[in-house]
């Protein structure tokens, strides 16, 4: 579904992302795991088309996406859940997920009430909260506002920037359960998280990254059973 | 719902159609216009500012290309003066357009320069094109108004006539800021880099919001022709852009009746420090009147610093947060 080629991209004078390549199947979750600053929200932020490449191909089913501006790669069926999940603080929670799907309100309007069931039936708390503006929500709700956004688009391949950042462990194992529900639905999904733990039970894929490379691909199982992985990523209590 | 929201509509409109009934005086009648079309320019500026989040500082130049386009069309191609109010908003809209891609790049206070610099080049070429413009004197000879027969030569009618083109306007706004069109601005001001993201193409919708606020200053351009017949240099500079912005400001940016309460607390201001200041210091010039404008600006930027008509964060909005936060824990 997804290939990346050589990808590097530059923030500044700063060489984020350098030589990258990776693969990504349908209806896989990829963990990309990684210290802070190793160039993973760059990554997705690359292939939401917020940063536009220096070097290398993204091909997304065969489709080069190069320099393609943010819209038209969701136009495409990617979509990014951004990292402090970036919603529109004085909209409704309702607007905030109706602006998910902007790009076809034209073409498929009918289709818009369906897909909103759907995420409302996903985050039942949302429902009671439509018309509430989205910056009086919780922390909580407002991830699944950004992840229902997303999911407005209609993506093949949703990428989650780091969804569990800030929150309290109740809900990242909330969010979590909504990623497996997620997979179960058939979406595909590249997963940044720092909570290693939590993500490689979702994961059938995990990328290291570190210093703008990827310096591990492997499965989640390989990563459990390489020591040094274990004492980087998952800490001291992942070795009980 | 919908039936208040219909009432509150009729009574508006009657209000405005009352307001000639019971002002006798010309003077007020003209104040009321100048209102009028400052509303109409700042509601274009407004859906810029407060919506789209882009800061304009050329607006007087749009103003000012269509009221030339207007009064050239009328005095040199003999075109009638309704179709002229018409056809000539969009020229400001065209040169929008064309000026817009690369200006809209910009961002912050490069984009308010760049719209500086466009606005003291119209000012320029103004003046300076004296066989099209007529230059510093203006052109002169522009008909009144007229549809058919009738003949819109008074305060009285003409006030009719903008506040009719200000509530189409109005109307316009309402629809559109409830629109999918207008979330996307709202969007965008809330954060371009997420409006992008969630699929929404920034840099159109942005040039959009653009075309459309000069097409709004042509308009009131073109208005402002035919009430005056006459159209020299001077109302277009870069003073009127300022105040514009100001008008915007106070009234309330991403507000339907900001632009309105705006545009009449900056004229009726004007007007009141211009007839208050030489009663109380005699002696005192001009200046004395800029000086009381500024306290009072200032005064309103102290105590009301989002304008006077946008919502606070009200304390009821407060509490909820605060109980979202305690339940999340």
């Amino acid at each position: 579904m997804l290939n990346v080629r050589n990808l590097s991209v530059r923030r500044g004078h700063i060489q984020a992302l350098v030589g990258v390549s990776f693969d990504v199947n349908d209806g896989e979750v990829v963990v990309i795991l990684g210290a802070n600053g190793a160039g993973k929200s760059t990554l997705l932020g690359c292939l939401a088309g917020l940063y536009p490449p220096v070097g290398g191909e993204i091909r997304f089913n065969g489709d080069e996406l190069g320099r393609l501006a943010p819209e038209r790669i969701v136009r495409k069926g990617i979509s990014l859940v951004p990292e402090n999940r970036e919603l529109f603080p004085a909209l409704s929670v309702r607007d905030n997920l109706m602006l998910g799907a902007f790009h076809r309100y034209r073409r498929e309007k009918a289709g818009l009430a369906d897909d909103l069931s759907r995420v409302l039936e996903l985050f039942p708390a949302l429902s009671v909260k439509l018309s509430r503006p989205a910056h009086t929500l919780s922390g909580g709700l407002q991830q699944m506002v950004a992840i229902g956004r997303a999911l407005m688009a209609s993506p093949r391949l949703l990428l989650m920037d780091e969804p569990s950042i800030g929150l309290a462990p109740l809900v990242v194992r909330e969010i979590m359960q909504t990623v497996r529900k997620l997979k179960e639905q058939g979406h595909t999904i590249i997963l940044v998280e720092q909570n290693a733990r939590a993500a490689l039970r979702v994961g059938d894929r995990v990328l290291i990254m570190e210093q703008g490379r990827v310096s591990f691909s492997g499965t989640p199982a390989e990563v459990a059973g390489s020591g040094s992985l274990q004492t980087a990523y998952l800490g001291r209590q992942a070795k009980k | 719902m919908a039936a208040a929201k219909r009432w509150y509509w009729i009574s508006l409109v009657l209000v405005v159609l009352c307001v000639p009934l019971f002002v006798k005086s010309s003077y007020v009648l003209s104040i009321l216009i100048v209102i009028g079309l400052y509303a109409i320019i700042v509601q274009g500026l407004g859906l810029l500012m407060g919506y789209a989040g882009q800061v304009s500082f050329g607006q007087a130049a749009f103003y000012g290309l269509g009221a030339y386009t207007a009064a050239i069309l009328a005095t040199r191609c003999d075109w009638p003066p309704l179709l002229c109010v018409l056809v000539a908003p969009f020229l400001p809209a065209l040169v929008a357009l064309i000026i817009g891609r690369p200006i809209l790049r910009l961002r912050e206070h490069y984009l308010v320069l760049a719209t500086l610099g466009f606005g003291i080049l119209a000012f320029a070429v103004f003046n300076e094109l004296i066989g099209l413009t007529g230059g510093p004197s203006g052109l002169t000879g522009i008909p009144y108004l007229s549809v058919g027969p009738l003949v819109l030569d008074t305060d009285r009618a003409y006030y009719y006539v903008v506040w009719g083109f200000l509530g189409l306007v109005i109307l316009g706004m309402a629809n559109l800021t409830a629109s999918p069109i207008g979330r996307a601005f709202k969007a965008i001001h809330a954060s371009e880099q997420a409006a992008e993201s969630a699929g929404i193409n920034t840099a159109l919708l942005k040039l959009q919001a653009f075309v459309l606020s000069a097409f709004l200053a042509g308009l009131a351009g073109s208005l402002y022709a035919f009430w005056v017949t006459f159209v020299g240099p001077s109302p277009f500079g870069f003073t009127a852009s300022i105040e514009f912005v100001l008008m915007a400001v106070v009234g309330g940016l991403g507000t339907l009746w900001g632009p309105v309460l705006g545009a009449a607390i900056i004229v009726g201001l004007t007007e009141f420090l211009r007839w208050g200041v030489p009663v109380v210091m005699p002696k005192a010039g001009g200046e004395f009147e800029i000086v009381f404008f500024g306290i009072v600006f200032v005064l309103i930027m102290l105590l009301r610093p989002q304008g006077i008509l946008a919502p606070g964060r009200s304390r009821r909005v407060a509490r909820a947060v605060v109980r979202e936060e305690k339940c999340s824990g």
